[in-house]
Formats: C-alpha cells, structure tokens, sequence
C-alpha cells in the first residue's frame, strides 16, 4: 500500500514551519471555513462522521468525546496532549517541528468546535526546540490576526498557550497531565468525574493528541465521508508510525490503516539491519504487549488486527527486536522505566512495579529462582484492572508478554545463571 | 428523598442515591477493609484495598470512590476479591518493616488488623527491604517513611481540611516521602489530626512515643478544657497516669487541636502540689487537709461585709461555680473570673451550632487570631470558606486563618478598634483600604452588603466594640459570635460570677477595701494584663488563699495553698462557646489530698456555719440575657504599640508544665515589619529590646509580611519572662524598641 502523507505531506518543505510556506498550500482555509461556514455543531458530526480515533494510544472515538462536552455556558478548555511519553513514540514531534500550523490549526478548530477559547499545548519538557516552534508559530499566527482575539475576523477569540512539561512520563496521562497544567502535582485523578464535565479549573475538557488534532482540518477541508473512505472498515484514516529498533530506516511514516505488518518493517523501513532474522516486535509502545515474529504474519497495522493478535495499535510506536536481543534484558529495562515513572499513589502500581525491578534485577544478574516467574506472572491478577490510571496495566504489557512467550530464555537465565545470548 | 436499592453479598440495602459501595456497605453489615478512605476526607482511591467485585463491571472496582446504581450487585467475598486483597496487603509489607512489637500504633493499626483479618500468613518476598529515614519534626510529632503506607491522609488532611501546602508527598514512585520538605519543626496547631488520621504508625506523637501500650490504657470520654469550643476527647489512663488523647467521635468536629491533644501533661507532672500548704515565715509548710480548712475558716470569721473577695479561673466547672457563688453570697464577697482583665462579658448570640458557621456564606472575623484562641473554630471557618464562603480577616495579629482567607490585612495594633468600628458601621476607613488591595476591598464591601454575614468577634475585641456589633447585627440580621477566654467562660457569667471585673478586686486590695482574698486556679501574674498591680495587691493583701495544681508566683504570696485537682480527676459541667452544657467526666482518682475546689469551700463553709451549693442543675440557659457593657473603643498611641498574645503553644492552660507542647515553641519572639526592622538595623533572629517606663525584655525578631509598620507583637506564656509588667490594664501597649 505504500506510504500515504496526509499528516506529513507539509514536513519536507524547505521552512516548513512558516507560515507563509503553510499559507501557500492552502493553511489556515479550514480553519476560515470552519469559523464562517460551519456551526460547532456540524464540525463535531463531521469528526464523528470520519471514524476519527484518538491517536494517543488509547483510541478513543473523538467525535464521541467531543460529544460529551456539556453545551453550558462555563468556560471550556482544549488541551493538546504533546508530552510524548511514551517509550518509542516520537510522531508528534515531526509535526510539532515541522508542520506547527497545522497542529495549530488543528487546536483552533476543536476549540471552537468544542466551544473553548482558550487551548493548552502541554508539552514534553524535553521538546525545548519543539516549544519554540511553537511559540513562534503561534506569535506569527496572531500578529497575522489568525489567532487570538477575533480570530481571522470572525468575532472568536482562540487563545493559544504552550505549557512545557517538567519531565515526567505520567504527565501525558490526561488527569495527571491536568493536575501538573494547573501546577499541581502530576498525579491522575480518578474518575469520575471526566475531564470533559470537570476537566482544567473544574471545567469541561477535552484533551487530544497532536496527531489526533492535526488531522482535523483535513476533516473539515474534505468531509468525514472522505476520511472515513481511507484505511479499512472499522479503523479510519492514516496513522503515523514511528518505527525504531533493528530496522535499516527507522523513523516516522504515515500509512493508512490497515497496512500489513510486514509491509512496514521489510519495506517501508528497509527491513532488519545486518540481514539478521526478526525475534519479536512491540508494535504500539512500550507499553503494548510485545509480538513474537511469527505472530505478525498476516497481521495489518489497524485497532482490530492488532488486537485480535493479543497487543494493541496503541501509539503506532513499532520496537523492532531483531535475534540478538535478550528479552529478559528488555524486559527488565522496560520494567526500570515503569518502576521510575509510576506517580506512586496507588498500592498495586508503586509496589509492583519496585518488586518487578527487584526481581528481575535478580534474575538478569543470575539470581533468580523459578517461583519468581510465578510472582511476576501472579502481577497480572494483583495490578491488572486494579489500578487508578492504565499506567500500572501499561507496565504488565511488557512483562506478562515477555515472560509468557519467551518464558525459556527466562528460565536459561535462572537455571544457568547467565543469558543464554552471551549479553 | 429518593434512595436506590443495592445488594452486597447478597444482603439489600437502602442507600441514597449518591453513596459509595463503601457506604452502602456499611449499612449492609459487610465489612471492606480499607486505608486510605476516611470518613471527613474527600475520597481519594489510592490504596485500592476496598476492591470489590461488581456485576457487569469488567474490573473489580474500588468501594470507597464508586458511587451505587438502583439494582447494583456487589460481590466482596469471591475468589478475585480475594486475591486483589491479599495481594495488596502483600504489596504494602513488602518493604514495611514489621517492628510492631516497638511501633506505638501496634494494638490500634489498621495494616496490623487488616492483614491479622485478610492478609496471607506467608510472604514471597525474598529481596532487599528498603528503609526510609525517620524525621523528627520538632517536638510534637515523628514521621517514619518505612511505616507509611502512602494513603495520603496526612496530605489530604493538611491541604483539604487545614488548607496548607506545606506537609505533602516529595520524591515519586516507590520512592515517594511524606513530609515537609526542607522543614525541621511541623508546628502547624493542628498535627494532632496527622497523628491520629494515619492508619499506621509512620505518624506519630514525641508526647507518647515509646511510653505505653494502647491496650493498657482506659478511656474515660470527657471534654477539653482549653477553650470554650469544648471538643470531646478520650482520656486514655494507666496507673493513675494520664497517657493519651483520643478524638474518636464527631463531636463537634472531626477534628482536634495540638492543645487538646499534647497540653495534658501537666495533670502528671512532678512539681504538682498535692498536699495543702501554709505559711511559716518565708517558708511554705505542710498542712492537713483538716487544720488547713479550720485555720482558713478562722481567718475568714475576722472580715467583715466586702472585705474578702474571691478570682476564679473561667476554666472552673459549673458546679465548683455554684460552690464559689454561694460561698460568696454567704460571706458578702465579691467574685470575678475575667482574669484577662477583659472589661466585657460573655454575649449570648442566636449561633447556636458550630455547623451554623461551617454554613455561612461570609464571614468576618475581627480584632482577634481565632485558630489561636479557638483552634479548632478556625477549621470550621476553613469549611465554609472551601465551600465557597468569602472569608475576611481584620486583626492586629494573626497566624492562621488571614493568609487563607480571602480579604486579610493585618491592621496596626492601635487602629485595630477604631477600623473595626468602622467597618461594622459600614464605613472602609484609610486605614483599611492602605491593607488591602482593590479586589480585596471589593470582596469586604460586598460581604457588608450581604444579609447572609456572621461576624465573628475576637478575643481582643473590647466591651465598646462588643456591644456596637450586638446592636448592629440585630438591625442588619447578621450572625455574631463573641468569643471569650478560658473553657467555661459562658457558664460563670449564667452563673453570675462577675462583679467589676479582676482589675476592680486587685484595686479594691490595693486600696485596702479587700482585705482576704482567695484565688483558684490561676496564675494572674501570668494571665493579668497588668502585672505591677497584680504585685502590689498581692504584697499589700493580708490574707491570701491560692488554690491550684502549681505552686506558681501567685501561689508564693500566699498564706495558704490548696491543691486542687485538674480536669481529668473531676467530674462536672462546662458551657461551650455555643451555649449548650458539657459534660466532663473523671478519668482518674485525684492525685495525693489534691480536691475540687467545691470540696474545698464547702470544708470552709461548714467551718463557717453557711451552706454551700454544687447544683447547677437549675442553671437554665435559654434564660440568660444580654448585658452589653459600655466602654470606649479602645485607642493606644505611641512610637510602637505592641499587642501582647501568647503564641499558640503557649497558649494552652499550664503550658508551661506541659513539655512537649511548650517546647513547639521555645523563645519569645517580637513581630516585626520588614520597614521597622530596616530602621532599627536588625533582620530576622537578632534580638531586639523592647521597653517602657514598667519594663525592658529582650526578643527574637520574627519578620512578617504585611505587617504594618509602628506596629509589633510581643509573644507572652513564657517561665521568668513577665512581659505583662509593660502593660497597664491592656493587652495592647506604647513600647520602644531598639537593637540589642
Ligand atoms: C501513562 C500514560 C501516558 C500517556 N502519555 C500520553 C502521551 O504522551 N501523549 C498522548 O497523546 N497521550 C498519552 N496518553 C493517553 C492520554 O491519557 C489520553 O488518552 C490522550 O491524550 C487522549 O487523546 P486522544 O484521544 O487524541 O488519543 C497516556 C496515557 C497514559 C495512561
Ligand atoms: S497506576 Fe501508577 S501512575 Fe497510575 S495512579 Fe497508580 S501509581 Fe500512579
Ligand atoms: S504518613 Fe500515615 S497518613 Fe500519611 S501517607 Fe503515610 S501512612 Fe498515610
Ligand atoms: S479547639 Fe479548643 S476544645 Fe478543641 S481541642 Fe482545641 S483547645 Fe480543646
Ligand atoms: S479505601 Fe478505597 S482505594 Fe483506599
């Protein structure tokens, strides 16, 4: 199928960032139909229409979620969830550095779909140079007048502010990231209520990702109709994948739903390095279980696909594991990160994600003992589900995967007590 | 109202339609054990300990933040239940270390009961505890960040009920800490609620710290007798020792203030007199409980009419009251209890609940710092305020509820009458308006507009002042609530004990009309604004009886001494702030020959001939009416006007005899602003003295922002400190300040 740039037709434009350049091909001339053209309303049915998905990761209708904002007259709030957490995702950076307007374009439009005047661009503390793309692209935009008071003339007024982050996983979570907006604590709350009744303040709240409101003014330029026709029946549109890892190309390309699998990794991103053989892949981040290379046979990249594969589309972050990699060591390493970055306020999290580190510390320094695979396979009933936000489930993806299908290299380490890949 | 119908294992209960599972469970007879939820807090989900199985729900679901639905099914004793709570318990003692045999909450711990109840007898822990420092935060409490659990009640606690920040989580993760950050003294009047909030022992009390054990001790329920709020509180004693304060009920409030929980101390104290005493020369010898009242008695015979008078604590009990009044009566003596040298009387308001302040839409507190002389009254105005409220504070000093609020100026000491004066004749004077900023003053201006305002008047506040907002309220239909010094203030002025006041019996003394004079249970040198005089009567008085637990300096003039017994050795009656009677009741035997104060009068008494009473049965409340008091608006001018106040851990009665609780706050300190401690060349910790033409002490400066300048705080309370001696009858004072 190929590669499909929708998302990334702007980002190899000499300055692309400018909005001239973005002017030139058309920018900003959806967010004027939509201001004079469309009722919020009509811009919400069109989301809907298009079978848009969150591309977040947790892929959630967002027509429906734009739905669910009360019509009251309180203040409401759109945020741009940018905080790009997640380990292998890196697709929200491209069109944060390299296409700013149509992101920006992009929150404009949901804000006044959702009837927000004021947006929130939370972003990763490390994006810095990403921030200042921001920064300027939104000074541009309002000294032309798009943005800002009466935006483009139309009597709505869109403010737009770039919030940096202060370096904490959690905070892409949607509540913690609200918590740490209004200069709290990066904790999540727990819900109900749903940011979009009690989100920012107290106000309803929609929070999307940059992928997610980049592909709004497409919706609105074409109709969800068109959008709806690209990728496959139940997952709509293109997906960035950010593809890292053994792969020869790795990096961040737009496909359309439905893309097989194999068509990505031995294709698009020039296949294994060192022609070396596929071990195992986790195709949506971190923290989505990981494949084994016979179980991506067959499989295309959509929510259902993958799903019925037992792993998720998640982030559309795809880690390539070629032979030479040592699970357990990966495992581990992914488990040191959930450990690091759990908030800490709920038991079965905290506790389990420290006793996991320990444990696997034991084993990948050949101290293990077969009853710990039971301990750490006996995670899966203590913190599946019980958790107050999914980032105690997103550290079970790793660890209950990688245990259950390579469950030998496991016990290799224990019984001889050293990786049986010489690492 | 409509409820909603839910089963819990298989048991069906009405609930409203706005409860939790948790709730509903309750009613239902069904325990789920839980940590972090707690009754006062707002839920918070953190422990996951309370999970339970729900029908049609995929994932078990925490009981304590889900709310019901009409028909819910919820199962607490199936296999995933148990699982999730075993695990949890597992969770929580993988790294908790288990030294509960050593741990004060042993016996009273929730993981103890918890894990005894639905843990597993085994761990599978097999690697590495890790341990956390213990900090201690000063003299009142201890944290201990292995033991803690992380339920967040402490922080919920400090920040949704005290409205503070300081106390919270630092760190993340596993690695997260509880605590202050960069502070060694959490000295916030209010750490009693961490300590008896945190379900395991990572909080606990320095006062009771390794002293005993929770199962040795008996608890007797009783009432504080630190102020006239009154909160219920459970004597917890061993071997005639009073050990430990719980607060178990709700009664008035959740809550509980650092007073009533550490200033108890003193009832166990080494240097209580508890044998009767005269005097031999300079020498105070004992004596038995008989010849001390016949020889009491036979001094008495020789007064005529108006020769004896008598000065009470207002912490007296209604009944030791009636004892006092009849034995008056009968001798012709004049009574007071106003040993503040307060010129005004107790003002009975239609506030009839502390609930009527937690629902009041404004308030404005004037001329006094509430969380100091009612503590716990100051949580309450924090309610009101955080659901909504407009919260004004306009005092001389305050050190809790102004930088809370929503309108905050601290005035200067010797304006402080006149602005509130105006103010509640609805005028912003210059004065004013130079401490607040224009929203600010928006806020005020639409507070006065308000018909639904109380007004909330303080301790300072004088009798002019007093009788101004009583007459105004009732015009505008405003609250008012009047609050007044000691635990049974109320009470006395029912009972009628009051006459001109403490100033007008030491005058009386100092101008030979009183020539006996019998005073209990107070120190006036320390209480007294006006200590010169207090000198003179007691040096000039011929015969002087002093009755309480400490031989203290008003005791050493005494002829006599009689040791009375404190509040957790006797029963009686106090009246609260809200004019409703408590009961206090006796949790230990009197200690040695100490008594009550009515056994002793009426030992006297009976020496006399006359009867003395101890029923107050009688006593109706409803009955009581209003006295407004004239007076003038308080004015002091002067270079520096200092007001003079205990600081809260000085502030409790016998503090100084309380050890832990005094030491929160170890040395006096001068308020300052930050533009007169330009001028006189000092900075934060220098000392600086202060003087007049009575007396010159040496302070530590303490900077406070918005402090106006001319205008300081002396902290008082202190042993061999008498500060008192710069007053003249008024808590505030023209004083001179110059580096030390
Ligand atoms: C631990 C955790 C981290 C997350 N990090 C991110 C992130 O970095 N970026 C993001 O867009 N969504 C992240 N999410 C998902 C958000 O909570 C939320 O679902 C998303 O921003 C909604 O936007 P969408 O509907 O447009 O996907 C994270 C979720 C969890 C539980
Ligand atoms: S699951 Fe982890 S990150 Fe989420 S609230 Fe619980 S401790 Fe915090
Ligand atoms: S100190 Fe106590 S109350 Fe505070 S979080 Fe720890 S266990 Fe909970
Ligand atoms: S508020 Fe008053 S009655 Fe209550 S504990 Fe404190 S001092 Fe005692
Ligand atoms: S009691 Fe419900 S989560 Fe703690």
């Amino acid at each position: 199928m190929g590669e499909y740039k929708l998302l990334l037709a702007n980002v190899e434009k000499p300055d692309s960032e400018k909005l001239e350049v973005y002017r030139a091909s058309g920018g900003y001339e959806r967010l004027r139909k939509a201001l004079f053209e469309m009722k919020p309303e009509e811009i919400v049915e069109e989301v809907k229409k298009s079978g848009l998905r969150g591309r977040g990761g947790a892929g959630f209708p967002t027509g429906v979620k734009w739905g669910f904002v009360p019509k009251t007259d309180e203040p409401k709030y759109l945020v741009c969830n940018a905080d790009e957490g997640e380990p292998g995702t890196f697709k929200d950076r491209v069109i944060i550095e390299k296409d700013p307007h149509l992101l920006l374009e992009g929150i404009a439009i949901s804000a006044y779909a959702i009837g927000a005047h004021e947006a929130f661009i939370y972003i990763r503390g490390e994006y810095e140079y990403g921030a200042q793309v921001l920064e300027r692209a939104i000074k541009e935009a309002e000294e032309a007048g798009i943005l800002g008071p009466n935006a483009l003339g139309s009597g709505y007024d869109i403010k737009i502010t770039v919030h940096r982050g202060a370096g904490a996983y959690v905070c892409g979570e949607e509540t913690a990231l609200l918590n740490s907006l209004e200069g709290r604590r990066g904790h999540p709350r727990i819900r109900p209520p749903f940011p979009a009744s009690k989100g920012l303040y107290q106000h309803p709240t929609v929070i999307n990702n940059v992928e997610t409101l980049a592909t709004v003014p497409f919706i609105v330029e074409r109709g969800g109709d068109w959008y709806a026709s690209l990728g496959t029946e139940k997952s709509k549109g293109t997906k960035l994948f950010s593809i890292s890892g053994h792969v020869n190309r790795p990096g961040v390309y737009e496909l359309e739903l439905g893309t097989p699998f194999k068509e990505l990794i031995y294709d698009i991103a020039g296949g294994i390095r060192d022609g070396r053989k596929l071990k195992a892949v986790i195709p949506g981040g971190s923290s989505t279980p990981m494949l084994k290379a016979e179980e991506i046979e067959g499989v295309l990249l959509d929510y259902e696909s993958l799903q019925a594969a037992g792993s998720m589309l998640g982030s559309g972050a795809v880690i390539v594991m070629d032979e030479t990699t040592c699970i357990v060591k990966a495992v581990y390493r992914m488990a040191k990160f959930y450990a690091h970055e759990s908030c800490g306020q709920c038991t079965p999290c905290r506790e389990g994600t420290r006793w996991m580190v320990q444990i696997l510390t034991r084993i990948v320094n050949g101290q293990g003992r077969m009853e710990d695979l039971d301990i750490l396979l006996d995670m899966k009933d203590i913190m599946g589900g019980n958790c107050l936000c999914p980032l105690g489930d997103a550290a079970l993806g790793p660890l209950i995967s990688g245990i259950t299908k390579f469950r030998d290299e496991f016990e290799a380490h224990i019984m001889t007590g050293r990786c049986p890949l010489g690492g | 109202m409509s409820t909603v119908k839910v089963t819990i294992d298989g048991i069906t209960v009405e609930v409203s339609p706005d409860a939790t599972i948790l709730q509903a469970a309750a009613k239902a007879g069904v325990d789920i054990p839980y940590f972090c939820y707690h009754p006062f807090l707002k839920p918070a989900g953190l422990c996951r300990m309370c999970l339970v199985e729900v029908e049609g729900m995929p994932k078990l679901a925490p009981a304590c933040v889900t709310q019901v639905r009409d028909g819910m099914v919820v199962k607490t004793n199936t296999e995933r239940v148990k699982k999730a709570r075993e695990g949890i318990i597992e969770f929580q003692l993988l790294h908790h270390p288990l030294d509960c045999p050593i741990c004060d909450q042993a016996g009273e711990c929730y993981l103890q009961d918890i894990t005894f109840r639905y843990g597993k007898a085994t761990s599978r822990f097999a690697d590495e505890k890790e341990l956390y420092p213990t900090k201690f935060y000063g003299p009142l409490i201890v944290h201990e960040q292995s033991r803690c659990i992380l339920c967040k009640r402490c922080v919920r606690f400090s920040t949704e009920v005290a409205g503070g920040t300081e106390w919270n989580v630092y760190w993340r993760a596993a690695h997260s800490i509880i605590g202050a950050y960069d502070t060694d003294t959490v000295a916030n009047y209010f750490t009693a609620n961490l300590v008896e909030i945190c379900p395991v022992g990572a909080i606990t009390s320095r006062l009771y710290r390794y002293k005993t054990r929770i199962w040795k001790l008996d608890f007797t329920r009783s009432v504080c007798d630190h102020c006239e709020i009154g909160c219920s509180l459970d004597l917890g004693v061993r071997e005639n020792q009073l050990f430990k304060i719980k607060h178990n009920i709700m009664d008035p409030t959740p809550w509980l203030c650092d007073k009533g929980y550490y200033a108890f101390d003193y009832v166990n104290h080494a240097e209580r007199i508890l044998f009767p005493l005269k005097r031999n020369e300079k020498k105070m010898v004992s004596v038995s409980s008989e010849d001390v009242s016949d020889q009491i008695a036979k001094a008495l015979e020789g007064y005529k009419e108006g020769e004896v008078a008598l000065i009470v604590s207002p912490h007296i009990v209604l009944e030791d009251a009636a004892a006092v009044k009849s034995f008056a009566d009968a001798l012709k003596a004049k009574v007071d209890y106003r040993v503040y040298g307060e010129d005004y009387l107790p003002l009975k308001t239609g506030v009839s609940d502390i609930s009527d302040v937690e629902g009041s839409k404004n308030i404005l507190i004037l001329c006094g710092d509430v969380a100091v002389s009612h503590p716990v009254l100051a949580l309450s105005v924090l309610k009101a305020k955080f659901s909504g409220a407009n919260v004004a504070v306009i005092s001389a000093n305050d050190t809790y509820l102004g930088e809370r609020s929503n309108v905050f100026a601290l005035v200067p000491a010797s304006k402080e009458e006149a602005i509130a004066k105006d103010l509640l004749e609805g005028r912003l004077n210059d004065a004013l308006k130079q401490a607040l900023s224009e929203s600010e003053l928006e806020t005020l201006r639409s507070m006065l507009q308000s018909e639904d305002l109380m007004v909330i008047l303080g301790v300072r506040a004088s009798s002019a002042l007093r009788s101004l907002a009583y007459k105004i309220s009732s015009d505008k239909g405003w609250k008012l609530l009047a609050l007044d010094r000691g635990s049974n203030p109320k009470g006395l002025f029912a009972m009628g004990l009051y006459s001109d006041g403490v100033g007008g019996i030491l005058k009386g003394v100092v101008d030979g009309k009183v020539k006996a004079l019998l005073v209990f249970g107070v120190d006036l040198f320390e209480t007294y604004p006006d200590a010169a005089l207090v000198k003179e009567a007691l040096s000039s008085v011929e015969f002087l009886v002093v009755g309480d637990l400490f031989f203290h300096e008003t005791a050493a003039y005494a002829d006599y001494f009689l040791p009375l017994v404190s509040f957790a050795e006797d029963s009686g009656t106090v009246v609260n702030l809200f004019w409703s009677k408590r009961r206090r009741r006796r949790a230990m035997e009197p200690k040695g020959e100490s008594t009550s104060l009515r056994k002793w009068l009426a030992s006297i008494a009976d020496r006399l001939g006359v009867n003395v009473t101890t029923e107050v049965e009688g006593l109706d409340l409803s009955s009581v009416e209003v006295k407004l008091t004239e007076g003038k608006v308080e004015q002091v001018d002067g270079k520096f006007v200092a007001v003079v106040e205990p600081p809260f851990y000085r502030s409790a009665k016998y503090a100084g005899w309380c050890s832990n609780f005094s030491e929160a706050s170890a040395e006096p300190k001068v308020v300052l602003s930050i533009e007169d401690a330009k001028a006189l060349g000092v900075k934060e910790g220098d000392k600086v003295v202060v003087e007049n033409s009575r007396g010159r002490f040496e302070f530590r400066v303490k900077l406070r922002e918005g402090q106006p300048a001319s205008s300081v705080v002396l902290d008082c309370g202190y042993d061999r400190f008498p500060v008192n001696l710069l007053l003249t009858g008024s808590w505030k004072v023209a004083v001179d300040l110059k580096k030390a």
